[in-house]
């Protein structure tokens, strides 16, 4: 097996805040290969989002990465240290090694500049080439997203696109000097079903043909089923199981994971009497957890024990770990 | 089309139809012929001949994706906005203006469960204050009152002196279902209720409007994008594409075995958990501007089964019994 492109070893991003230190990212730990897609799945408030910020190196003030190493690997084996590196070195790996697509995209995008402007500005900023070499590689970009007329709509502007269009522009922009790793964060969210699918088609095709790895950070199950080939489930903070797939679908260790699967409406039998099984309570606050594992409070397998922090226990081959005194035999939810 | 000959029938949909924007007066149309420009403005047509019924208990979830007209219908329903054509009606009587008796049996719930809480009043006044103002509660019953309602949606009593910003959206979402109960509603229109709300907190809003159907005996109308929840909760389902209804049927039916070709893109195409390592197919193009609707089928401009006729006429629900849909060719080839 070759060695993974990206490893987070127990990333801790807090925010020190007069009301306390907000453990938004609190011991998360998972590896990546190149090519690979991994599904980072939370609610509000998992730190999923931070997580991904926290690779960049983009946590705004107060938060800080107090813990941990993120390493990112290139072909020769040569490692970084994400989180050791200065701002000037992390401004040459964004857009460059790492980029990363957010929910919405006019967050990434100048709503007064061109589209053809902004692609090419991403080549110039970390390639020596010549504006016509630029253009030619954002025309070439924007056709394999899926834009229409590409010459023609480098000169549009972003208010000129659609939702999902403008989508396909911010995973161009991320695309265009084929990074190793793409952080994706809610992207199809608030796209429209047909739209959702497009985009979704589009970025299977591209994981294929590119070698690029992705992280695809969302609330829905269902899309990280049908893309990822692992998926890593985050509360309040840490990471409280990960796994393959299929194996972590259909045998969920976890009671949170398991409760998480079993809320989705309308997969499966419909119960007889129109009911889902309900996770009782609500996500605490990070800043008032509950001492020892964050679920207690919710989980219906809780015991003494879990007063205590139970820790990230991986499996002895490596593709499966779970942070859980009481853990389920792997039963289907 | 009636869902049970034995269901009574509360609210009944004809012919509707909506535009939006107002109509060339005098002042355009002279400007237009001096002139040669247009000044008014353009006209969007959001619902374009929609029939519906709504029988007594039962759930009748409304599919579409943005600018297909649903809640541009949910919002016809509860007489918030009056279509510019057909007929609504409630217990037989048209659902219009200063109809307030009427209107207390019609309720409706939205997405953004923030917007709609005053942010200055306590829980107490914004569960109480309707039910004071249409004189079914004296004020000195408030607090019983109150406590009853909070306990209806699984809150406790002691949350009624706190403010909206002080609960999670789930919490707020529970106080808007409580402070439409306190109406004594028959029909409650429900749009996109639980779309903005965690996997988790969604599962019990769910299960919160399961309970209360059983023990108030609530119609709903269940507007929603969410095929996995529409499936969960509808008996009866409606599938919209620009402003018309393109396939209808019992729930259970049209999930099995949908029947237009746009029913069926949104449905085997969706991710599902159940899906592993699908490939993602497609629909192409993208939902056409409301502004500028093409002509015959709307779908027609997306749709693999595209024929030439297609462009010509618009088709009307065809099919037998419940489970009806408005695809000539896929009819033919039945």
């Amino acid at each position: 097996m070759n060695r993974p492109l990206l490893e987070v070893r127990n990333l801790q991003t807090h925010f020190l805040t007069s009301m306390g230190a907000i453990r938004a990212v609190d011991d998360v730990s998972f590896s990546l290969q190149r090519g690979e897609v991994l599904g980072l799945v939370g609610e509000s408030g998992s730190g999923k989002t931070i997580t991904g910020y926290s690779i960049l190196g983009v946590v705004d003030e107060p938060g800080r990465i107090v813990g941990g190493e993120i390493v990112l690997r290139d072909t020769e084996d040569g490692e970084v240290v994400l989180n050791h590196l200065g701002e000037k070195q992390l401004r040459r790996l964004r857009g460059n090694r790492i980029a990363m697509i957010m929910q919405d995209p006019m967050m990434s995008l100048n709503p007064s500049l061109r589209i053809g402007t902004q692609l090419v500005e991403t080549v110039l900023a970390h390639r020596q080439a010549s504006r016509s070499e630029a253009e030619r590689r954002a025309v070439d970009v924007m056709r394999r997203v899926g834009i229409p007329d590409p010459e023609q709509r480098m000169q549009a502007f972003p208010h000129e696109f659609s939702g999902g269009m403008r989508q396909r522009v911010a995973i161009a922009i991320a695309l265009i000097n084929e990074p190793d790793l793409i952080i994706a964060d809610e992207p199809t969210t608030a796209l429209d079903v047909t739209t959702q699918v497009q985009i979704l088609s589009e970025v299977q095709k591209l994981a294929r043909e590119t070698g690029t790895a992705w992280i695809w950070i969302t609330h829905d199950l269902a899309v990280v089923a049908g893309l990822a080939q692992h998926i890593a489930v985050m509360y309040a903070g840490k990471v409280v199981e990960f796994g393959a797939t299929e194996d972590l679908l259909d045998h969920p260790r976890h009671p949170y994971t398991r409760g998480l699967i079993a809320s989705i409406p309308g997969e499966g039998e419909l119960a007889a009497d129109r009911r889902l099984h309900q996770i009782p309570g609500n996500t605490p606050s990070l800043l008032n957890l509950p001492e020892g594992c964050a679920f207690r409070t919710r989980c219906d397998r809780a015991g003494a024990q879990c007063d205590i922090q139970p820790m990230l226990e991986t499996s002895s081959a490596g593709d499966r770990a779970l942070r859980c005194w009481h853990p389920l035999e792997g039963q289907s939810p | 089309m009636t869902p049970d000959a034995k269901i009574e029938t509360l609210l009944e949909m004809q012919g509707i139809e909506h535009v939006f924007g107002r109509r060339e007066d005098w002042v355009d149309k002279g400007v237009r012929l001096i002139r040669g420009k247009r000044t008014a403005p353009a006209r969007v047509r959001a619902l374009n001949g929609v029939d519906l019924t709504l029988g007594k208990g039962e759930v009748l979830g409304i599919a579409g994706e943005s600018g297909c007209g649903k809640s541009t219908l949910g919002r016809a329903m509860v007489g918030l906005m009056h279509p510019t054509g057909g007929s609504v009606t409630y217990r037989g009587q048209p659902v219009m203006r200063g109809r307030r008796p009427l209107h207390l049996k019609l309720q409706m719930i939205f997405q953004d469960s923030g917007s709609v809480l005053n942010p200055r009043l306590r829980v107490k006044e914004l569960i109480g204050e309707g039910p004071i103002l249409h004189g079914l509660l004296a004020r000195r019953d408030l607090e019983d009152f109150v406590a009853d309602q909070l306990e209806t949606v699984g809150m406790a009593p002691d949350v009624m002196n706190r403010y909206p910003h002080q609960f999670s959206g789930g919490q707020r979402q529970r106080i808007n279902v409580a402070r439409v109960l306190a109406l004594r509603p028959e029909t409650i229109v429900c749009d996109e209720s639980v779309a903005a709300l965690d996997v988790s907190i969604q599962a019990q809003i769910l299960n919160l409007f399961m309970d209360l159907k059983d023990r108030f005996g609530l119609t709903y109308a269940f507007i929603s994008h969410d095929l996995g929840v529409l499936r969960h909760i509808s008996d009866r389902i409606m599938v919209m594409y620009l402003g018309r209804v393109v396939e209808e049927g019992p729930a259970a039916e049209v999930f099995a075995n949908p029947r237009h070709p746009y029913t069926r893109a949104l449905l085997e195409n969706a991710p599902r958990l159940s899906r592993r390592n699908q490939i993602f197919q497609a629909v192409p193009g993208e939902v056409p501007s409301p502004l500028n609707m093409p002509s015959g089928c709307a779908f027609h401009t997306r749709c693999a089964l595209r024929r030439p006729e297609c462009s010509l006429s618009v088709p009307n629900l065809m099919g037998t019994g419940a489970h009806r849909h408005a695809c000539p060719i896929v009819e033919a080839a039945a």
